[in-house]
């Protein structure tokens, strides 16, 4: 039996194992959620359509877009929204591409058994073509009301630029982030002798190509997305499939293609020791007996002054872990600022509309970002909270107001730079500074919303997924209704915090922290 | 039993930015012998096995088990290790007889041998009853014994056990030390992370003692029973205690 046939039929069997745990309850939530947000893609697909399918006056992507009569045909937008959607889907499934081939539980139980590389590679491959698939399926419905709106050609294209977008998108990913550790791995062990600068570092400087890795991958998968979105527009414009379409999926196969090859070479010549220097890079906060890590426990950190004393040491362990272990993340919130910077400043507003500057933030914290999932991980949590003589709601109360230390951290730049942006572009400083208020405020009604959850559920990590996951879906819907409504919204959200820090009877404490690797 | 040694670690070393983990270790271990690997907190017993494993990228040094090259085997010599870390990670979704036929499958073992393999470590180990459970379901101690039923199966040439006694009830801690003893009669070899002295000092044929990355003590068994019945050490408590400078 080959190690890939092994391999494959123990991922079945844990599946099926896992489908057979779940209790009907399980089931019926799950289902109630994703019929949820199935419903609501379709709605706010069937409210946009019109818009989607009118002639659309400027795009700065439709280049080769314009037809002989100077006009761009129905549908370019369509394809346009779809092409902003898969690039975001895209910058989330190049960093999950780093989680899957390094971090993730099911591939760290496999790193000491003798697997073949060969097998490990289709294995992760195909949870990471898996993702971009379910990525694209989760989107589509957003597309699908433009078939009874008469759209069926301009849904079609939007639909395959999504999927053929992700899928190569995830190739891609997969290739930059192993040709990148391929080049901290060597192949022989070293001489210690060898003068220290002149050995890979592996806790910053070279060792950083893990982190640029995923942004170079999205950089080219924009890139690759835009020409196949160029393709599609032709088809759009003739109204049947075109010779372009085809030399447009010639492309995106061939590069598809290219990035396989290129990841199988990387991988089953370095991966065992790139996977060592990654983890190195990655945990390097662990080891407390580092003189340069102790001793940074009587520091006041930032926000702690929110919270009463009792909450105060308790607040500064998760800073002081949070800080530590996702080090490498923190440094990635940089290449956020500096994308968004990119967009806010080049983009017009009919790429990049009001709704979407507002509410892109919040979309990355329930997504890339979301601290609270961390703060419950077991590294990051510890079984203090039943072992000490912590106040009750302490543990929760300092989680709550670390959450919104870091979501500040991570949305107010976005914020300045949105503000910025804004105010140059049209000189109405207080509408540009109450832009930015919305923005920094769909960050903080999420946290707000998950101190709600805590208050009644306690720490649940499925909860703490999905639902600011949905709380940013239900943004985004309100905010291309009404800007005024989202500021509604937000102010009855970030009411939340009150429920945890006023509390005076005992907040459930939930699922003991999170499994390892979850 | 053949001559070529189980391991062979050549001044081994290993940093995490500006601390020194392992310093230039030197150590071979040859068939049939019962290593005890000790030495305080933090005196880089962990990461030495991690460097054996791969799962650590030596920063210095060579590594060879089995005749094999770590540096361009890394995989190739993990056939010949079966390895138990210090922080379990276990495929949580499978049974505890699925993860063990996993693992016997992956290191080529097959029809009636795993068969006979699996129900012999998951009786060594009182695993029986529970052999159709989740992995996932399992205490810390029974996912400690899966852990070192799938280390065993093969089995490989050289185990490495980091504190792997730590939660076992006495019974299983009996029951797994004769047999890790039968393996090692039978020509295997072990690497035993331990801060139960007084059990190393019954079962190892040999003790090393790291203390800040570097080998202190490295004692046969009769150079250990000399020196105790010597009179100037009662225990290797009191070995270990000199080498490590921290007499009490």
């Amino acid at each position: 039996m080959t190690h890939l046939r092994i391999l494959m039929g123990a991922r079945r069997r844990g599946i099926l194992n896992r489908v057979g745990t779940q209790t009907s309850l399980s089931w019926t939530l799950l289902l109630a959620l994703f019929g949820a947000l199935m419903g609501g893609l379709l709605l706010l697909g069937h409210a946009a359509a019109p818009g989607l399918l009118r002639p659309p006056m400027d795009l700065v992507t439709a280049i080769g877009m314009n037809t002989p009569g100077g006009k761009l045909p129905a549908g370019a937008a369509a394809l346009e929204a779809a092409f902003w959607l898969a690039a975001l889907a895209s910058s989330v499934l190049n960093f999950r591409v780093m989680e899957l081939l390094f971090r993730r539980k099911d591939v760290r139980a496999l790193e000491h058994f003798p697997l073949q590389l060969s097998a490990l590679y289709v294995d992760r491959l195909l949870a990471a073509l898996g993702e971009a698939l379910a990525a694209a399926l989760l989107l589509t419905p957003f597309f699908i009301p433009l078939i009874w709106h008469g759209g069926g050609l301009a849904a079609g294209a939007s639909i395959a630029l999504i999927a053929v977008g992700l899928l190569t998108s995830s190739a891609i990913g997969f290739a930059m982030q192993l040709g990148a550790g391929s080049s901290l791995a060597e192949t022989e062990a070293l001489d210690p002798s060898i003068a220290r600068a002149d050995r890979p570092n592996t806790a910053s400087g070279s060792a950083q190509v893990f982190l640029y890795a995923p942004g170079i991958a999205l950089a080219v998968s924009v890139i690759i997305i835009l020409m196949a979105k160029l393709a599609l527009g032709e088809v759009i414009k003739a109204g049947e499939p075109t010779r372009a379409l085809g030399v447009g999926l010639g492309i995106l196969g061939i590069g598809f293609l290219v990035a396989l090859a290129m990841s199988y070479k990387y991988f089953v010549r370095a991966f065992p020791r790139m996977s060592a220097r990654f983890h190195e890079v990655d945990f390097i906060g662990h080891s407390v007996s580092a003189s340069h890590q102790t001793s940074d426990f009587l520091k006041p950190r930032l926000g702690e002054a929110l919270l009463p004393t009792s909450a105060r040491p308790v607040f500064r362990s998760y800073a002081l872990q949070f800080g530590r272990r996702y080090m490498l993340a923190r440094w990635s919130y940089g290449l956020g600022w500096l994308a968004a910077g990119i967009a806010l400043f080049r983009l017009s507003e009919a790429a990049l509309p009001l709704w979407l500057v507002v509410t892109l933030p919040a979309i990355a914290a329930a997504t890339l970002v979301n601290p609270w999932t961390r703060l419950s991980s077991p590294r990051i949590r510890p079984y203090y909270q039943d072992l000490l003589a912590l106040g009750k709601n302490d543990d929760t109360r300092a989680a709550i107001a670390f959450g919104f230390r870091e979501i500040l951290l991570f949305a107010g730049p976005y914020a300045l730079l949105a503000a910025i942006a804004q105010g140059t572009r049209s000189g109405d400083w207080p509408g540009a500074a109450a832009l930015a208020a919305l923005a920094l405020g769909g960050c903080i009604a999420i946290n707000g919303a998950v101190a709600l959850l805590w208050s009644t559920l306690g720490r649940n990590r499925a909860a703490e997924l999905v639902a600011p996951a949905l709380l940013a879906v239900s943004m985004v819907v309100v905010a291309n209704i009404s800007l005024l409504a989202l500021a509604a919204m937000q102010v009855l959200f970030c009411l939340g915090h009150l429920k945890i820090l006023g509390a005076s009877t005992p907040i459930p404490i939930g699922t003991t922290p999170h499994s390892p690797g979850e | 039993m053949d001559n070529q040694p189980r391991l062979s670690i050549k001044n081994l070393v290993k940093r995490y930015r500006r601390l020194v983990a392992v310093d230039g270790l030197t150590l071979s271990i040859g068939a049939g012998e019962f290593v005890g690997f000790i030495g305080p907190n933090g005196a880089g017993k962990s990461s030495t096995m991690g460097c054996i494993t791969g799962l650590l990228a030596p920063d210095g040094g060579s590594i060879e088990v089995a005749g094999l090259n770590g540096a361009e085997n890394p995989v190739e010599i993990r056939r010949h290790i079966g390895f138990v870390p210090q922080e379990l990670e276990l495929y949580d979704y499978l049974t505890g007889e699925e993860f063990l036929r996993f693992v016997g499958d992956i290191r080529g073992v097959s029809g009636a041998a795993q068969d006979k393999q699996v129900e012999e470590l998951l009786e060594l180990t009182e695993l029986l009853e529970a052999r159709h459970r989740l992995v996932k379901e399992y205490s810390g101690g029974m996912a400690r014994k899966i852990a070192i039923c799938a280390a065993l199966i093969g089995p490989p040439e050289l185990l490495l056990l980091d504190e792997s006694f730590v939660g076992l009830d006495p019974e299983s801690t009996l029951r797994i030390r004769r047999h890790l003893q039968n393996y090692c009669d039978q020509g295997g070899a072990i690497l035993l992370s331990s801060h139960i002295l007084d059990m190393l000092e019954r079962i190892c044929s040999r003790v090393v003692i790291l203390v800040d990355g570097k080998l202190k003590r490295d004692l046969s068994r009769e150079e250990l029973d000399e020196l105790i019945a010597s009179g100037k050490y009662p225990d290797l408590n009191a070995i270990y205690l000199e080498a490590t400078g921290k007499i009490i």
